[in-house]
């Protein structure tokens, strides 16, 4: 096996993660208790999108299932900034979790409206949404065109005073090193990659999509591959940004095939919707992989 | 809650259509209440998501029964599951039928698939510390009726509505059957009528109107696609009574009538 000498730990934009793995948005409950696992056993746990206001999201159904994975339309319903500050973080601070919160807007103003309230919290690193499929403003009208991403990343930057700024990137794009390159420029401290990839599902009695919004998100081991094709990518274009690896991981062979793609840490999402420990169970199979290298 | 891989120690069909299958899941079976259920995860990989399945009936302590329809490709491929194989689920999940209130008779309307979990809350009520209450059951069936032994067995009365059972059986809805043959009303003062019903949405909307024209307090249990069934991924909201949405598979499945917004 190709061995790649990676510690077990890292440093994602000046914060210490105790392990490579973190939730991917979106797919992670915070509970009154650690009713699955303590999430200070991850290296950073990352939130649900967050707005200004509170987002209702689409309506029903939601998800459908596809082989080897699924597509998901919630269409980022949260409960907005003031409640996430209230109850979500504090609670996961509590608990000793690194936190990356990820935050999303219909306009520019909403986004940095989001990131000013942030910036004065706990959160240790913030997850710039330009990727969400389902949403009809904002979201991913952001991440596809490069000129809109930076500057909108520039704004969020300086909105978010001292804490460190990831851009989630969006595959549903001709060529993603040509955002990533120009949200870097623009000031992103590290990019995450990949959010879901745009698809529909019909159901054959009824000859309608499954899915109220008719479109969703593909997500889950269908869309592995992409992932590590993207992460190769970018991470050939910008040698040393930081890289959060995400797409289809559910086991520690696919995390570190991520690695050696360029990723410096992961993120397990659709895994752990079939099985809540999914999450502590990669960080201990990828331990298993980065130790044998050692 | 527990998730694990659990021993089907039977897995056969009932009627046109529809299964039982039993897992030896202690940890689960210790714990449930009526009106919960568990997520069954098909093996094999290209089926990732959670099958949600009202959990039927438990023996502690070692059983879970589940009922379910063959309705696509994750019922047909269980429904192939011979005993003696192992199946993953969770569970106990949601928060079951449980009212706060004080009753001497409980009607189960029930609506297809919907039985299912009125069959376990039966026979829970039935059990000796519920021994004065008068259990009625209102089923109603689009195919071909299953289980009525079992409800038979915990209930004082079964009324059962059926399209394909011949001359003899009633023809409609379960609401028409209840509208027929129900006579309850809530009694002020010492315990009156607690209601439970799953089922179809119109069916439960239906039954919501009756109980409320006469003042019987409602359980419904309620159903939609989830993600995950534990919380996580807020496929399953929907909107109530209450400022925030709530989550079918942990705020309930089961909901007061009066939180819905029919
Ligand atoms: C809380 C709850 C309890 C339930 N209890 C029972 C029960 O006791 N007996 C029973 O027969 N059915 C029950 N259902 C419905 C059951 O979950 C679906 O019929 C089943 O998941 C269909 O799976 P499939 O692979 O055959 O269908 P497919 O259509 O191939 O499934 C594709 C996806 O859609 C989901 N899905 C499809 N139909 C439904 C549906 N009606 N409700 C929710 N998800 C659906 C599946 O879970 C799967 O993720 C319950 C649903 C919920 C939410
Ligand atoms: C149910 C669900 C909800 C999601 N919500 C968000 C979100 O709020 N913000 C976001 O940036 N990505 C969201 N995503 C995308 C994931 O974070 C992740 O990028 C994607 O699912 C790929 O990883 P996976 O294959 O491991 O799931 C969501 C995905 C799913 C399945």
């Amino acid at each position: 096996m190709v061995s790649k000498r990676l510690p077990i730990d890292v440093d994602i934009c000046g914060v210490h993660w105790k392990n490579r793995v973190t939730t991917a948005s979106g797919t992670f409950a915070v509970q009154k208790r650690s009713r699955f696992y303590d999430p200070s056993q991850l290296g950073c746990i990352t939130t649900k999108g967050v707005s200004p206001e509170p987002w209702p999201g689409n309506a029903q159904p939601r998800v459908a299932e596809t082989y080897g994975g699924m597509l998901n339309a919630i269409g980022l319903e949260n409960p907005g900034v003031d409640s996430y500050l209230e109850g979500d973080l504090p609670q996961l601070k509590r608990r000793g979790a690194v936190v990356m919160a990820n935050i999303v807007g219909h306009a520019a103003e909403e986004y940095c409206a989001v990131a000013e309230k942030l910036a004065g919290s706990a959160v240790d690193l913030l997850e710039l949404n330009i990727s969400c499929p389902n949403v009809k403003e904002g979201g991913i009208a952001f991440g596809t065109d490069a000129k809109t991403a930076a500057a909108l990343t520039a704004r969020v930057k300086r909105a978010a005073g001292e804490k460190p700024v990831i851009v989630k990137l969006s595959p549903n794009v001709t060529d993603i090193t040509e955002i990533a390159d120009a949200v870097v420029d623009a000031g992103a401290d590290g990019l995450s990659l990949i959010n879901t990839l745009i698809g529909m599902r019909i159901d054959l009695k009824t000859g309608e999509p499954i899915l109220a919004n008719k479109t969703g998100g593909l997500s889950g081991p269908a869309i592995h591959p992409v992932a590590v094709r993207m992460v190769y990518e970018v991470r050939r274009k910008l040698p040393r940004v930081p890289i959060i690896g995400m797409g289809g991981v559910m086991t520690g062979a696919d995390a570190y095939e991520l690695l050696l793609a360029g990723a410096d840490a992961i993120a397990v999402g659709t895994a752990a919707l079939a099985d809540p420990l999914a999450p502590v169970r990669v960080a201990a199979e990828l331990e298993a992989y980065l130790s044998k290298n050692e | 809650m527990n998730r694990g891989s659990y021993l089907i120690l039977n897995n056969e069909r009932l009627a046109d259509g529809v299964f039982e299958i039993v897992l030896e899941a202690p940890e689960i079976a210790a714990r449930a209440v009526p009106g919960q259920f568990v997520n069954l995860y098909l093996p094999g990989g290209a089926m990732l998501l959670p099958r949600p399945l009202g959990i039927a009936d438990v023996s502690p302590p070692r059983t879970v029964t589940l009922v379910y329809a063959v309705v696509g490709a994750g019922t047909e491929r269980l429904s192939q599951l011979p005993a003696g194989r192992r199946i993953c689920a969770m569970g106990p999940l949601g928060n079951g039928f449980l009212a706060k209130i004080r009753f001497t008779r409980l009607l189960l309307i029930g609506g297809g698939m919907g039985a299912a979990p009125l069959r376990f809350a039966a026979r829970r009520f039935r059990e000796p510390v519920h021994s004065e209450l008068y259990i009625e059951a209102f089923l109603g069936f689009a195919a071909e009726p299953w289980g009525l032994a079992s409800f038979g067995a915990a209930c004082d009365h079964v009324h059962v509505a059926s399209d394909t059972q011949g001359a003899a059986a009633f023809h409609g809805t379960v609401v028409d059957l209840l509208e027929k043959r129900g006579r309850f009303c809530s009694s002020p003062g010492a315990g009156g009528t607690l209601a439970l019903a799953c089922g179809p949405m119109p069916m439960l909307k239906a039954a919501a109107a009756w109980c409320e024209a006469r003042g019987i307090p409602l359980r419904v249990s309620l159903e939609a696609r989830m993600g995950c069934g534990y919380g996580a991924c807020a496929s399953c909201t929907c909107e109530t009574t209450a400022a925030q949405r709530k989550k079918i598979c942990t705020d309930g499945p089961c909901f007061d009538a009066e939180e819905i917004l029919w």
